[in-house]
């Protein structure tokens, strides 16, 4: 009696990834109230700068309470406001925003910009605009597992993974790209675009020159379009710099060009300022057939004109925004520090990263098999034994067992230090027992073969099986 | 590294982007693009066009606005020191508790207290827009139907088609009963989307509906359910506009409804609403989807992802709903101001000689001007549509942008101006009705004047078409046309071959033809009840329109039988045109074939 919607799994919805969510819900740390609660790391929130957004609010509390400048009222006038272009003076502070991110190399016109109800609806809205059902689009992996959701599941589209390997720190490669095209025409699926995130959610990494180079020759030469997700731009903290695929057009005096017309940018204050809650998106395209098109679509999914007013208010407060994200840039950047240590402590290595509210954690080496069952079972110590939800790699599409996405931005400091003990004092207890049973499998086989074999031997089985990981 | 630019074919975009089916280029918003070339200012620009196509209500601004001056911490964050983080970063999809519980019991208020809703069956979206896609995405696959009564709010096309690849098949609904709902045009419109190998999902109703102002009755909303229980389908009742019922006790919901009968059957029952209309609040895109289904509501749940409602919003409206104080206060005084309203332009409009369906709910009526039309066509209702927007500088929403079945009929609105500019909006129709009548009159003397080459050939047919109206009664009227025409329809060809190339079209071989293929709809007189099955047998063609004609055709028979009495002063050309007529009745009740002058007497060029 429903559509197949409803009964179809593409939302993803089941996945391991929201089962951990659920878990937390079930039982979430709380210093004082539940300090053996499972403490989330699988929520990629800034809560890092929160005291610079209320501090602005408090020197200016006009905009939130629906006043102008001159104590006037604005409420009649946003409660009925609902052109689907937005409010002008919102999409020019954003759009300058977006500038001063990418250090005001590149700047952007607010008539190609569409705004949408949080960046879940504008790719699912690019989407919409750019491929038929049963089209495809090609997603370097791991990518994040909500586009599952927001790409495919009302859309009809297909999801062809470009695989990316640790060999190489994950980097999109030219041969990975033509084999994910070659993948997709062998499944009869027509492709239609490229779709990366710069930074890469969940890799915490942004894209090399020479990346963004590949793919602009790639659907240069397909034909094809590039959705560029930089909902993480502003996060970026550390070297090197963030380059934006609108730089790139620019430098390769593309802009203008056909080419850029098939270039597609989506971005959100989700995360550069930290308001998942608002619902603030936008899709940023210099095809006027696809920002007709989708500012038709926003009808579906606009941004309340409440949030909007206040938003323009702030983001037109340049020295504020100045301050903001220089600050916000360096307290990630610290906690990124942190955690990396933590972990390196207890042996744990991470992809070395730049940028995003999270790290790529490698835990090949605590696998008991170099399997995704190996993983899930990992991951489910992790999160019942540990207490920490974290995101498997599997959910997020890794073609490799053994990495996990961590965030680190979406607690507080203590929260963090403590979860880095539990880490710490987990692995020492894997370590410990995992040798006893080895030693006891070693004493059991020394029985049998009654021959008495050297300690290096377990060392290079655990090197080989590493090694056959990265061969993969 | 530059890229050398060979010639390729332009990257196409998907079918949807490139559709046509969100409607937005359809003529009716040319009416728009006027209004906002040259809006209606009191001093700035007297002159200009006044606005009255958009459904919004200013009527009681004051009260919302009062309530924040006289609650401030509605608009704060609160003392709290993580109030506004805590805000900022709510993203579950289930939406702020507190919002659900309040605007589940606005709900209930809006209904009196009759039926009851639960916070938990609460889904939070961006808009009714969105809301009304999302369980089209739900309830239908592309290529499946929803039967939606006609005439309909325009986004429709937008909101329930476009994305998701589903049709809308009409129930046609008639002015002859004040475009209510009835089971056989339900019956009929499902066997039409059988016919066309659709799979029927579910019936979308709009109760109030826009855009006729009027609620549904009970009994017509039981018929509704049964229909949809014994076609195993769902039913969406879109109840966006029950808070601006401004005769409160005529609101039934389909909730009132379920309630009554146990909530039996329910599970396939879903309900619309938003706070765009009833608090006046589009720009805050306030939506919900309000559904008996546990199913849908998970889903509908997961689907919100790509369409939350802002949590500074949702934060907001939760302190203003749950002050009932406040809300009991705010649904009593805007609907009285609304009421009031419509009494206002439904009596201006009248003063003006133009009536309107009888409302009870909305922020806009249903506006009959069948009898100004020159034809009974679309165009002729995009003419005079035209010349309102361009003469009268009112921009009005034809009914054919709704889909109406019938042309003539207009949706005003009223809720989204001053008093002033409505009185002024009234004065300018009541001169523009005056002059137009004034002008009808002068077209009509110089066509008799002009008349002269016509008369030989007029006046044969003349004798005969004259004689037969005369001397019949009007209830064999029909019958007896039908007998006397096919004997002397070869007479009358050779008599009146110029004037009626209508007669040479439906000439012998076809009229017999047709005579035979639609026997059983002339043996009997043409009762309503004849006419509607024909209507049912004839769906798409514009025959659906029978009953509404029929009662016009007495009119315009009673004004040619009057003409007759005073024979000696009929002008010969009449005469020739009350034959004509007649004959154009005839075929058109044997035939199924509109001729599309309009059926009058005084719409006749000749």
């Amino acid at each position: 009696m429903l559509s197949a919607k409803i009964t179809c799994n593409s939302h993803g919805q089941d996945s391991s990834y929201f089962l951990g969510w659920e878990e937390y819900e079930k039982n979430p740390y709380d210093e004082v109230k539940n300090p053996n609660g499972i403490i989330q790391m699988g929520l990629a929130e800034n809560q890092l700068s929160f005291d610079l957004l209320e501090s602005w609010l408090d020197s200016n509390p006009q905009p939130a309470a629906f006043k102008k400048h001159n104590n006037q009222s604005i409420f009649k006038e946003l409660a009925l406001f609902q052109d689907y272009h937005g409010l002008p003076a919102f999409k020019n502070a954003l759009v300058k925003f977006m500038s001063e991110i990418r250090g005001n190399t590149v700047s952007f016109d607010p008539n190609n910009l569409v705004l949408t109800a949080g960046a879940t609806s504008a790719n699912e809205t690019l989407m919409f605009c750019l491929a038929n059902p049963g089209d495809a689009i090609l997603l370097p992996t791991p990518y994040y597992p909500g586009f599952d959701r927001d790409l495919k599941w009302r859309t009809g589209a297909e999801i062809v993974p470009i695989h990316c390997s640790s060999l190489n720190g994950f980097r999109i490669t030219k041969s990975a790209l033509e084999e994910a095209y070659k993948q997709a025409e062998k499944q009869n699926l027509k492709v239609k675009g490229v779709l990366v995130t710069n930074p890469s959610n969940p890799l915490g990494t942004s894209l090399s020159l020479h990346e963004l180079d590949l793919l602009v020759n790639f659907i240069s030469s397909k034909n094809i379009h590039l959705i560029s997700d930089e909902i993480y731009s502003g996060t970026v903290f550390s070297s090197p710099s963030f380059i934006s695929i609108m730089e790139v057009l620019q430098n390769r005096n593309l802009m203008n060009t056909e080419i850029s017309k098939r270039v597609h940018i989506v971005y959100s204050l989700s995360k550069d300022l930290g308001l998942p809650g608002f619902r603030i998106g936008a899709i940023y395209s210099s095809n006027e057939l696809v920002v007709a098109s989708a500012t038709k679509m926003s009808s579906f999914g606009l941004v309340s004109s409440q949030t909007q007013y206040l938003l323009s208010e702030i983001l037109s407060d340049k020295r504020f925004t100045n301050t903001y994200l220089s600050e916000n840039r360096r307290r990630l950047r610290e906690r990124h520090e942190m955690m990396v240590k933590g972990l390196q402590k207890s042996g744990i290595r991470c992809l070395q990263s730049n940028a995003g509210l999270f790290c790529w954690v490698d835990m090949r080496h605590l696998l008991s098999s170099n399997t995704f069952e190996g993983e899930m079972e990992l991951w489910k110590k992790i999160v019942y034994e540990v207490g920490l939800n974290i995101s498997p790699g599997s959910s997020c599409h890794c073609s490799e067992p053994g990495w996990f996405r961590v965030c680190f931005a979406n607690m507080s400091e203590e929260t963090l230090v403590l979860a880095m003990q539990r880490v710490t004092s987990f692995v020492e207890a894997m370590v410990k027992k995992n040798n006893q049973s080895r030693h006891q499998q070693l004493l059991k086989r020394n029985s049998r073969r009654s021959k008495s074999l050297p300690k290096w031997v377990f060392e290079l089985s655990f090197h080989q099986r590493e090694i056959a990981t990265d061969e993969r | 590294m530059a890229i050398e630019i060979v010639q390729q074919p332009a990257v196409g975009l998907s079918k949807i982007a490139v559709s046509e089916t969100h409607g937005e280029n359809s003529p009716y918003f040319a009416g728009w693009k006027a209004y906002d070339e040259n809006p209606y200012h009191e001093k700035h620009n007297p002159s200009g066009v006044i606005q009255m196509g958009l459904a919004e209500n200013q009527v009681s601004f004051d009260l919302l606005e009062e309530y924040l001056e006289s609650n401030q911490e509605a608009t704060s964050w609160g003392k709290k020191v993580s109030g506004f983080k805590e805000n900022a970063l709510f993203q579950d999809y289930h939406g702020l508790l507190a919002f659900r519980k309040a605007i589940a019991s606005f709900m209930e208020q809006v209904r009196g207290g009759k039926a009851k809703f639960s916070p938990e069956r609460v889904v939070l979206t961006a808009g009714a827009t969105a809301a009304n896609e999302l369980l089209t995405f739900i309830l239908a696959d592309p290529g499946d139907a929803l039967l939606v009564p006609t005439p309909y709010y325009p986004g429709f096309d937008r909101d329930l088609r476009w994305r998701t690849g589903v049709e809308i098949v009409p129930i046609h609904c008639e002015s002859s009963n004040n475009f209510q709902i009835t089971p056989e045009a339900l019956e009929s419109a499902y066997d039409h989307a059988t016919s066309m190998n659709m799979k029927v999902r579910g019936v979308l109703i709009t109760n109030p509906s826009n855009p006729l102002g009027a609620t549904i009755q009970r009994k017509v909303l039981e018929q509704i359910l049964d229909f949809v229980t014994r076609k195993n389908i769902h039913m969406i009742s879109d109840e966006i506009y029950s808070g601006s019922v401004f005769y409160a006790d005529e609101f039934v919901s389909i909730a009132d409804v379920l309630e009554s009968r146990n909530y039996k059957d329910s599970e396939r029952c879903h309900i619309v609403y938003s706070l765009s209309k009833d608090l006046g609040l589009p720009g805050f895109r306030v939506g919900t989807v309000y559904s008996y289904n546990d199913q849908v509501v998970t889903t509908a749940r997961r689907m919100s992802s790509f369409t939350l409602i802002s949590s500074q919003t949702q934060l907001l409206l939760a302190s203003v709903l749950s002050n009932k104080e406040f809300t009991q206060k705010y649904i009593k005084i805007n609907r009285e101001r609304l009421r009031k309203r419509y009494e206002t332009i439904v009596n201006g409009l009248r003063k003006a000689g133009i009536e309107c369906l009888k409302g009870n709910a909305g922020l806009f009526c249903w506006m009959n001007l069948t009898p100004y039309l020159k034809d009974a066509t679309k165009e002729s209702e995009l003419e005079i549509w035209k010349t309102i927007m361009e003469e009268v500088k009112l921009n009005i929403s034809p009914g054919s942008s709704c889909r109406c079945s019938e042309a003539g009929w207009f949706r005003v609105c009223f809720a989204n101006m001053s008093e002033e500019t409505l009185e002024v909006a009234l004065r300018r129709l009541h001169e523009f009705m005056d002059k137009r009548r004034l002008s009808m009159a002068g077209r009509k003397g110089e066509r008799e004047r002009g008349a002269g080459t016509m008369e030989v050939i007029w006046a044969g047919a003349a004798e005969e078409g004259g004689r037969l109206i005369g001397e019949r009664s009007k209830d064999r009227y029909h019958f007896l046309i039908r007998d006397t025409m096919a004997s002397k329809l070869k007479q009358f060809q050779s008599k009146a071959v110029q004037a009626s190339q209508f007669l040479s079209k439906h000439g012998n071989a076809y009229y017999k033809q047709l005579m035979e293929e639609n026997k059983q709809y002339v043996q009997e007189p043409a009762t309503v009840e004849k006419c509607n099955e024909l209507s049912k047998k004839l769906f798409y063609t514009r025959l659906a329109s029978i009953p509404n004609r029929n009662e016009s055709f007495w009119k315009e028979l009673d004004y040619v039988k009057n003409l007759w009495k005073n024979k000696k002063d009929l002008h010969v050309e009449q005469a020739g045109i009350a034959a004509l007529f007649g004959v154009e009745c005839f075929a058109w009740f044997c035939a199924g074939e509109i001729v599309g002058r309009g059926f009058t007497i005084t719409g006749y060029h000749v």
